[in-house]
């Protein structure tokens, strides 16, 4: 009788630190998941904060009669790409299309400066190209962190037992993390993964 | 005049120029000094010939004596305990001798170690502050301002060194000071004796010797925040994390507003605080209610550097005097100071 008291007390037991293991791995994918959605919403913070810099420029620039169509058009696009980030679904490959208009744009700049020597020695040109340095320096750092919380989501929901968890409550799939095509595509080497 | 004579008239005269030099120019007419040493007098380094043949002589008589002493019964009885009172005295003698040539030559590496760290300063526009007697109160004036200055040991606290420097960054310029905060911690601990058939157990009274350094300047950005990674005691009521898990998992922060920390905290900002926790131990970072910020840490290296040459090699050493002594940890901390202040310094 005390014996099969003493199993069934163990067995209670085991099946209680394997419900409370389950929950806690269920609720870490959970986390994971809202710390992703936080950094990727921090991206597109940043992404936006950087667009209230643009308006100034924009007018500096036809102050300056340092018109160009290119640039121009090139602040259009960024503006509407960036309108389309949105903060409820991660969607890197908007956040591609964002950073290739940045790119752009900044490459634009540039130019438009060097045409335009009045412009380069402009202390609020200046004051702009700083600011708009900062926030790329922080949409950059924010990708990075972005890109961190996502392997940590992926590497919860991919390995063992939180993928067993994932599979009967949380069924996520792993996300995409942002990569620099541009900057890959400097490197011949290219990493092949079977899965 | 013998060569160590006028090797010591040489170093006194060396180390006087060097207490009193105010810039690097002035070592110039130290390495003239040491150079025209070489050409008439020699190397610079003590002929320590004599001291040899006095711990060889030494040495043979001691070891002379130890034999017969060990092999000769006779003498054994004779001297009984005196003999091994001489043998300890040769063996004494022995090691003062090797004592005496081994320091010989300590001088030179003092006054060499006096240049360098001079040079040091002079590069990096350092100047150690006159604490004298201000120590203490030094210590309370900290401890009223800064968290990390907190909850530190039992006794014996008080700061020990302050350097003032002055930083010209790309878009920042600012003093700061350097400082060595010394504390004693006390602990207790069991210590079992035994007296005749009884045990005693008593608790014995040890002390550890600690310290801590960090960098204090104004930052006039942000009031009321720390990130803490190594101890110290905080009056920050609101906890804030920001995204990132890595920073999670080694900083804590407390902060005036959480709003105020979250504004603070700019993804890259985060980044130079993983970047600075790769280079420093226990690192605690407070921006006080009266916007000035302490960056404390355990890491005893910031303002050393590692001397290749000593005044014994004039040439090569002059080289590296003349060459700028970077000090690449201080380096790192200034830097982080200027991504921490131009990322917070405009309501972009």
């Amino acid at each position: 009788m005390e014996t099969g008291l003493i199993i069934l007390g163990i067995v209670v037991f085991i099946g209680l630190v394997k419900i409370i293991v389950i929950v806690s791995l269920r609720n870490g994918i959970v986390s994971a998941k809202n710390r992703v959605k936080r950094a990727w919403a921090d991206v597109i913070a940043y992404q936006r904060k950087k667009l209230n810099v643009i308006p100034a420029l924009e007018k500096g620039l036809k102050d300056h009669q340092a018109y160009e169509l290119g640039v121009m058009r090139d602040l259009t696009a960024l503006r509407s790409s960036v309108a389309k980030l949105s903060a409820d679904a991660v969607n890197v490959s908007q956040l591609h299309e964002v950073d290739q208009h940045s790119k752009s744009l900044l490459s634009g700049l540039r130019v438009a400066v060097e045409a335009y020597p009045v412009l380069k020695t402009s202390e609020l040109y200046a004051g702009w190209m700083r600011e708009l340095a900062e926030a790329e320096e922080n949409i950059a750092a924010a990708i990075v962190i972005f890109n961190s919380t996502v392997q940590g989501f992926n590497d919860r929901i991919q390995e063992f037992p939180g993928n067993l968890v994932n599979s009967w409550f949380n069924h996520e799939l792993p996300l995409d993390t942002f990569t620099d095509s541009a900057a890959q595509g400097g490197f011949e080497y290219k990493p092949t993964f079977r899965r | 005049m013998n060569h160590n004579r006028q090797l010591d008239e040489l170093l006194s005269q060396v180390k006087e120029k060097a207490e009193n030099a105010r810039e690097e120019k002035d070592f110039a007419s130290v390495f003239s000094l040491l150079r025209d040493f070489q050409q008439t007098a020699g190397p610079i380094k003590y002929d320590n010939r004599v001291k040899w043949y006095v711990f060889t002589a030494i040495g043979v008589l001691g070891g002379g004596f130890a034999l017969a002493y060990f092999l000769n019964p006779g003498i054994q009885r004779e001297l009984g305990d005196l003999g091994y009172a001489i043998l300890g005295a040769f063996a004494l003698a022995l090691i003062v001798t090797l004592v005496v040539i081994g320091l010989a030559n300590s001088a030179i590496d003092e006054i060499s170690e006096l240049i360098f760290s001079k040079d040091v300063y002079f590069d990096n526009g350092l100047e150690q502050v006159d604490i004298e007697g201000k120590q203490k109160g030094l210590y309370r004036e900290y401890k009223k301002a800064f968290g990390d200055f907190r909850n530190r040991g039992d006794e014996g606290r008080y700061v020990k060194r302050l350097v003032k420097g002055a930083w010209t960054g790309k878009e920042h310029s600012f003093p700061y000071e350097h400082y060595a905060f010394h504390y004693v911690r006390v602990y207790y601990v069991p210590v079992t004796t035994k007296v005749g058939k009884t045990t005693v157990t008593t608790m014995q009274r040890r002390t550890e010797t600690l310290y801590r350094y960090g960098l204090i300047l104004d930052f006039p950005f942000v009031k009321g925040l720390a990130a803490r990674s190594g101890g110290g005691s905080y009056d920050y009521p609101e906890e804030f994390q920001p995204v990132s898990e890595e920073f999670n998992g080694i900083f804590s922060v407390g902060a005036a507003s959480a709003q105020s920390a979250a504004k603070f905290l700019k993804p890259a900002v985060v980044l130079a605080f993983l970047e600075l926790a790769k280079h420093f131990n226990g690192l605690n970072v407070e921006i006080n209610r009266d916007g000035r910020m302490n960056i404390a840490f355990s890491d005893n290296d910031v303002l050393d550097l590692d001397r290749k040459f000593s005044i014994a090699q004039p040439d090569e050493f002059e080289q590296e005097i003349r060459s700028h002594l970077d000090l690449p940890k201080l380096r790192l901390l200034l830097e982080f100071v200027e991504t921490l202040k131009k990322h917070n310094d405009s309501n972009f």
